[in-house]
C-alpha cells in the first residue's frame, strides 16, 4: 500500500485554447499588431470614406482640376476635378473586396481539393496533381484575356480570373501537410475509433493544417491585390467611372507632374502588402511555439 | 488474474492461421516486383482473458501483425478468426465498425496518438460517439468521466488540450479512449516504451488493475523482455515475419526450445552484476536478412549456430512439445527435461 | 583501475537556461571524479540532468546556457576555455557518441570522407594514410568487408553498424575518455549485446575511461565498474557497481531499483514511484525529490547534506546513512 506523501500540491491550471494561445503570442509581436491594426483601419476607411464625405467618387468639377493636397482635398483633385481621397478609399473597396472574396473561395477549394488528394493517395492523388500541373502552365494574362473575350468585361470576371490562378498554390501546400499528418497516430486512432475517412479529413487532418493555411493566406491577399490591380493597370475588368488601385496608378504614372496622383495610391498599395507581409511573419512565429 | 496463477480459458478469442501481411513497395499503377514479406505466414490461438506478449527485434513483425489485426494494415492473406463470428481478412468496412468495437489499440507514441487540436473529453468520447451515433451526450460525458477515473485521470482535467500532459498522462488518456467501448481485446503496441523507468511501472500496473477489474484480454507487443515477461501468461517469440516459439512464460523463459529464444534471452542485460559478469556471452553473428527477399528455408538459418542443409532449404513446420509451439528442426527438447 | 589522479573531475558544476518563463535549472552542484579506464555508467530518467552534463563537458551546450564550476580534464580546465583550445580537447582526447548514428553522420557523404576528415584535421595526416587508419579502426569494430564498405552511405549500414561506425569514428584520435549518451537504446537487444562487448574490449585495448549515459539498470550492471544516479539535475547517490544493487542507498535509489521488472525475480506488482518526472521550471528549494520521495521530512527543502558510506560510495539525503561530508 502506498502512501502519498503529505506536501504533494495539487494544481488545477486554467484550460487555454490553441489559438487564444497563438492570439495572445501575435500580440506581443508590436510588428505585427501595428500592421494587424493598419489593415483593419484601412479597411473600415475603405467601407466609410466614400460614405461619409462630400464628395462623390464620381463627381467632376471642372474648377478644381489637379489641385495639390489641402484641407479640403486630403490626396489633392485628379484631372476631371474628382476628390482623390475618396477615389482611393472607393478604388480600396474594390481591390479588398475582389482580394478578400477570392482568398476566402481559395481556401475552401483548395483545401478541400488538396486535402482529399493528399488523404486519398494513389491513383486519385495522381490524376488530382497533375491536373494542377496542367493548370499551372497557362500564363495568367492570357487565360484573362482569353475570359474576357468570351465572356465580356465586368468585376466578376477579374475576381474568378483571380481565383482560378490562385487556388492551385493551396492546393499544392494543403496536399503536402495533409500528406505528413495522415501517418500520424492520432489519424490512425480515429480510424481504429471507426471514423469514416470524410470525417477524419474534417475533423483531423484540416483542424491541424489551418496554421500553415492561414499563414498562406496571409501572403495570397497581397498576391491578389497585385493581380488585380495588374489586370486594372491593362484595363481589364474595372470600368470608368469605377476606379481601383491598379486604374489610379495608372492614370498616376501617365501624369508624373501631378505626383499626388501617383503617390497616394502607390503609397497605400505598398503599406497594405507590407502590412500583410509582416502580419503573416507575425502569424508564422506566433503559431511556431519555439 | 494474476500472472502466474492464471488457468487456461479454453475459449478461443482469436484464431490465427497462415497470416501474412506484405507491402508493395510502389502504389502507383507501376506495382513493383518488391514486396516487404512483413508477416510471413504466422498461425496461432489467443484464448479469452490471457495476455500474450509478443516479442522480437526490429523487422520480425511484431507491429504489422498486431496492427493488421486492428484494420490498420491490410492482411494479404490467410484467417483472423475473431471470437468465432468474423474473418478479420475478408471483413468489409461495416464489419470492421463492429470489430473495433470489441478490439482496440494503444499506439507507442502516447503523445503523437492525441489530436492537439481537441480537448481529451473529445478525444476520448470520440470512438463512443462514432461508433454509438445514437447515444446521448449526457450518457457520453457520463462514460468518459467514468473511464477517466478508471484510469486515474482528474475529473478537472477534462477540458485540457494534450500539449499540456506528460507522457505518462497522455498514455492514461489513450488507454482511457480505446477502453471507454468496452472491448474484449486490447493490443498494446510498445505502448510503454516510450515513457520513462517509474512511469512504466505505474502504467504497466494500471494495465494489470484494468484487466482484472474488465476481464480484458491483451496481446502485449514489446522489445523489452523483462516487461513481457512480468506482464505476460504465454509469449510468442517472432523472427522476420515468422513464428520461433510461443509458449507459457514459466518455461519460455527458463528453458528455452528455439536457437533464437535462447540467443534473444541471454542477450538481455539483467539487474544484477554478479549474474552479468559471469555470464557467457550468446552472441548472434551476422545481421538481419532483407525482409525483401527472405531465406527460402528457416529464415533464421542465416545467423543460426545449429543449421544444416535441412535448414536452409525448407522453412519448419509447427511441433508441438509440453503446451509449447516451436518451430524448429534443431529445437532444443533436452533442455525441458531438466 | 588506478587510485591516483582523476582524470575529470568535476566540482559543482551548475548548468541552467533562462527562458522567457524563468529559469530552467538543468544541472545543479554536481561534482564526481572519473578515474583512469574506468566505466561510469550515468543513469536517470528525463530532465535528470544526464545529458547536459555531458554536454557542458564538451563545450556543446545551447547558446542559452549559463555555466558554472569547474569541469578538469588532466589538469585542463575546460569550463570557460577559449573555442581554438577547446577544439583540440574535443572530438581529440574525448570523445561523444550519441543516441541516433544518423544524426551524427553527415547523410550525403561517404562514411570514408567523414572519417578520413578526423585524423587530416586532428592529426595532420595525408588522405591515404588516413583511409588506412581509418579501415583498421572499421575491422577492429568487427565491420566485415570494411575496405569496400567504407565507400558506402550511412544509409546503408543497417542500426547496429551505424553505431560501430560512430565508434570507430570517434576512437580514432585514440582518446582518453568516450561519453557515450544512450548509444544503445535505439538498438535491438542482440545488438547491444554485440556493442556492449565491443565497449569492454576497446576499453581494454585502448586504455580509455567511458562514460556510459542510460536509463536501463541492467546495461549498467552488464557494462560499469560505478555508477552515478542523477534526478532532477542532482546526483543523488555514487557507488560501485556491487553497492549500488546490493545496497542502495538513496530512497530514489531504491525506487528506481524496485520499479524495473527483472527477469530473473517474479514479483505481483511493479512498486511505483508516484507522480511525475521534476518540472526544471523554477524548481523550488531543496531536494528536486521531496514530492515523490516516502521518506519526505523537513529538512528536505533545505539544503542537503553530502554522506559518505565509504570513499566510494557517497549519497546527497537528509536520512541519517554513514558519514557527514
Amino acid at each position: 500500500m502506498f502512501i502519498k506523501p503529505k506536501n504533494i500540491r495539487l494544481e488545477i491550471p486554467k484550460a487555454k485554447g490553441f489559438w487564444k494561445n497563438v492570439f495572445q503570442r501575435f500580440c506581443k509581436n508590436r510588428l505585427a499588431l501595428i500592421s494587424l491594426t493598419l489593415i483593419l483601419v484601412l479597411t473600415l476607411m475603405c467601407i466609410f470614406v466614400p460614405v461619409i464625405s462630400n464628395f462623390a467618387y464620381d463627381k467632376t468639377n471642372w474648377s478644381e482640376i489637379l489641385q495639390t493636397p489641402s484641407p479640403r482635398h486630403f490626396f489633392g483633385t485628379d484631372n476631371l476635378g474628382r476628390d482623390l481621397f475618396v477615389r482611393t478609399f472607393i478604388g480600396g473597396r474594390i481591390t479588398f473586396a475582389i482580394a478578400f472574396a477570392a482568398a476566402f473561395v481559395v481556401l475552401l477549394i483548395g483545401i478541400f481539393y488538396g486535402a482529399i488528394a493528399g488523404y486519398v493517395g494513389g491513383k486519385t492523388d495522381i490524376i488530382m496533381m497533375r491536373i494542377v500541373d496542367i493548370l499551372y502552365g497557362i500564363p495568367f494574362l492570357f487565360f484573362c484575356i482569353l475570359l474576357i473575350t468570351l465572356f465580356g468585361n465586368s468585376i466578376a470576371l477579374s475576381f474568378i480570373a483571380i481565383a482560378a490562378i490562385s487556388w492551385l498554390d493551396m492546393a499544392r501546400i494543403v496536399r503536402g501537410q495533409t500528406l505528413s499528418i495522415k501517418h500520424k497516430e492520432y489519424v490512425e486512432a480515429a480510424i481504429v475509433s471507426g471514423v469514416s475517412n470524410l470525417k477524419i479529413i474534417t475533423r483531423h487532418v484540416i483542424p491541424n493544417l489551418l496554421g500553415v493555411v492561414i499563414v498562406y493566406v496571409a501572403l495570397t491577399v497581397p498576391n491578389m491585390i497585385v493581380l488585380s490591380a495588374v489586370l486594372s493597370f491593362f484595363g481589364l475588368g474595372i470600368t470608368e467611372p469605377m476606379t481601383s488601385w491598379g486604374l489610379l496608378i495608372a492614370d498616376g504614372a501617365q501624369n508624373m507632374d501631378s505626383w499626388w496622383l501617383l503617390l497616394f495610391p502607390a503609397g497605400l498599395m505598398t503599406i497594405t502588402l507590407l502590412s500583410f507581409a509582416f502580419v503573416s511573419n507575425g502569424l508564422r512565429d506566433a503559431l511556431d511555439p519555439r | 488474474m494474476h500472472a502466474t496463477n492464471w488457468k487456461q480459458n479454453m475459449n478461443k478469442i482469436l484464431e490465427v492461421k497462415n497470416l501474412k501481411v506484405h507491402f508493395n513497395l510502389n502504389s502507383g499503377w507501376f506495382k513493383s516486383q518488391k514486396i516487404v514479406h512483413a508477416v510471413d505466414g504466422v498461425s496461432f490461438d489467443i484464448y479469452e482473458g490471457e495476455t500474450l506478449g509478443i516479442v522480437g527485434e526490429s523487422g520480425c513483425g511484431k507491429s504489422s501483425l498486431a496492427r493488421a489485426l486492428v484494420g490498420l494494415n491490410k492482411i494479404t492473406s490467410g484467417s483472423a478468426i475473431f471470437d468465432n463470428q468474423i474473418d478479420l481478412a475478408k471483413a468489409s468496412g461495416k464489419e470492421w465498425d463492429n470489430v473495433h468495437k470489441q478490439v482496440q489499440f494503444i499506439f507507442q507514441d502516447p503523445v503523437a496518438a492525441l489530436d492537439p487540436r481537441m480537448t481529451i473529453a473529445e478525444i476520448i468520447a470520440e470512438p463512443l460517439q462514432t461508433l454509438y451515433p445514437e447515444m446521448k451526450k449526457q450518457k457520453v460525458m457520463d462514460k468518459v468521466l467514468e473511464t477517466m477515473k478508471l484510469v486515474g485521470l482528474s475529473h478537472n482535467q477534462i477540458n485540457r488540450y494534450p500539449t499540456e500532459f506528460s507522457g505518462g498522462q497522455c498514455q492514461r488518456i489513450g488507454i482511457a479512449r480505446a477502453l471507454i467501448l468496452h472491448p474484449k481485446i486490447l493490443i498494446c503496441d510498445e505502448s510503454v516504451s516510450a515513457l520513462d523507468v517509474s512511469i512504466k511501472a505505474q502504467i504497466i500496473n494500471l494495465l494489470q488493475d484494468l484487466q482484472r477489474k474488465l476481464k480484458l484480454t491483451i496481446l502485449f507487443i514489446s522489445h523489452d523482455l523483462s516487461i513481457v515477461k512480468h506482464i505476460s501468461n504465454r509469449v510468442l517469440v517472432m523472427y522476420l515475419g515468422n513464428i520461433m516459439e510461443l509458449g507459457y512464460k514459466e518455461t519460455l523463459y527458463k528453458a528455452p526450445l528455439h536457437p533464437y529464444t535462447k540467443a534473444l534471452l541471454s542477450s538481455v542485460p539483467v539487474a544484477n552484476p554478479e549474474l552479468e559478469k559471469h555470464k557467457a556471452p550468446h552472441l548472434l553473428e551476422g545481421e538481419l536478412p532483407s525482409p525483401l527477399n527472405p531465406p527460402k528455408g528457416c529464415v533464421f538459418s542465416t545467423r543460426c549456430q545449429l543449421a544444416d542443409e535441412k535448414c536452409r532449404a525448407m522453412r519448419p513446420e509447427k511441433s508441438i512439445f509440453d503446451n509449447t509451439i516451436v518451430c524448429c528442426f534443431k529445437a532444443d527438447y533436452n533442455i525441458a527435461k531438466n | 583501475m588506478t587510485e591516483n589522479t582523476p582524470i575529470l573531475e568535476i566540482r559543482n558544476l551548475n548548468v541552467q537556461f533562462k527562458v522567457m518563463d524563468g529559469i530552467i535549472k538543468a544541472v545543479n552542484g554536481l561534482s564526481f571524479k572519473a578515474y583512469d579506464q574506468e566505466i561510469i555508467g550515468v543513469v536517470g530518467e528525463s530532465g535528470s540532468g544526464k545529458s547536459q552534463t555531458m554536454l557542458a563537458i564538451m563545450g556543446l551546450l545551447a547558446n542559452n546556457a549559463e555555466v558554472s564550476g569547474s569541469v578538469q580534464f588532466m589538469g585542463q580546465e575546460l569550463i570557460g576555455m577559449p573555442t581554438a583550445r577547446l577544439n583540440q580537447i574535443r572530438g581529440n582526447k574525448i570523445g561523444m557518441i550519441f543516441q541516433d548514428p544518423m544524426t551524427s553522420l553527415n547523410p550525403y557523404l561517404k562514411i570514408s570522407s567523414q572519417m578520413t576528415e578526423v585524423l587530416t584535421l586532428h592529426k595532420g595526416l595525408s588522405y591515404k594514410d588516413a583511409l588506412n587508419h581509418s579501415i583498421q579502426m572499421l575491422e577492429h569494430v568487427k565491420i566485415s568487408d570494411a575496405k569496400n564498405r567504407i565507400n558506402l552511405y550511412p544509409h546503408e549500414f543497417s542500426g547496429g553498424m551505424r553505431q560501430r561506425v560512430m565508434i570507430a569514428m570517434t576512437l580514432l584520435t585514440k582518446p582518453k575518455i568516450l561519453i557515450a549518451d544512450e548509444p544503445t537504446t535505439a538498438l535491438d537487444v542482440t545488438v547491444q549485446a554485440q556493442i556492449l562487448q565491443l565497449l569492454k574490449e576497446l576499453r581494454r585495448e585502448m586504455g580509455m575511461t567511458i562514460i556510459f549515459i542510460t536509463h536501463d539498470m541492467g546495461v549498467v550492471a552488464n557494462l560499469c565498474d560505478r555508477v552515478n544516479v542523477m534526478y532532477g539535475g542532482w546526483l543523488m547517490e555514487t557507488a560501485s557497481i556491487i553497492e549500488i544493487f546490493n545496497k542502495p542507498t538513496h530512497p530514489y535509489t531504491q525506487a528506481l531499483l524496485s520499479a524495473i521488472p527483472s527477469l530473473d525475480a517474479d514479483v505481483d506488482k511493479l512498486k511505483t514511484i508516484a507522480g511525475e518526472p521534476p518540472n526544471l521550471l523554477n524548481l523550488s528549494t531543496g531536494c528536486p525529490f521531496q514530492m515523490r520521495c516516502e521518506s519526505v521530512n523537513r529538512a528536505c527543502s533545505n539544503t542537503i547534506p553530502l554522506h559518505k558510506i565509504n570513499p566510494r560510495h557517497v549519497v546527497k539525503c537528509t536520512l541519517p546513512i554513514g558519514n557527514k561530508i
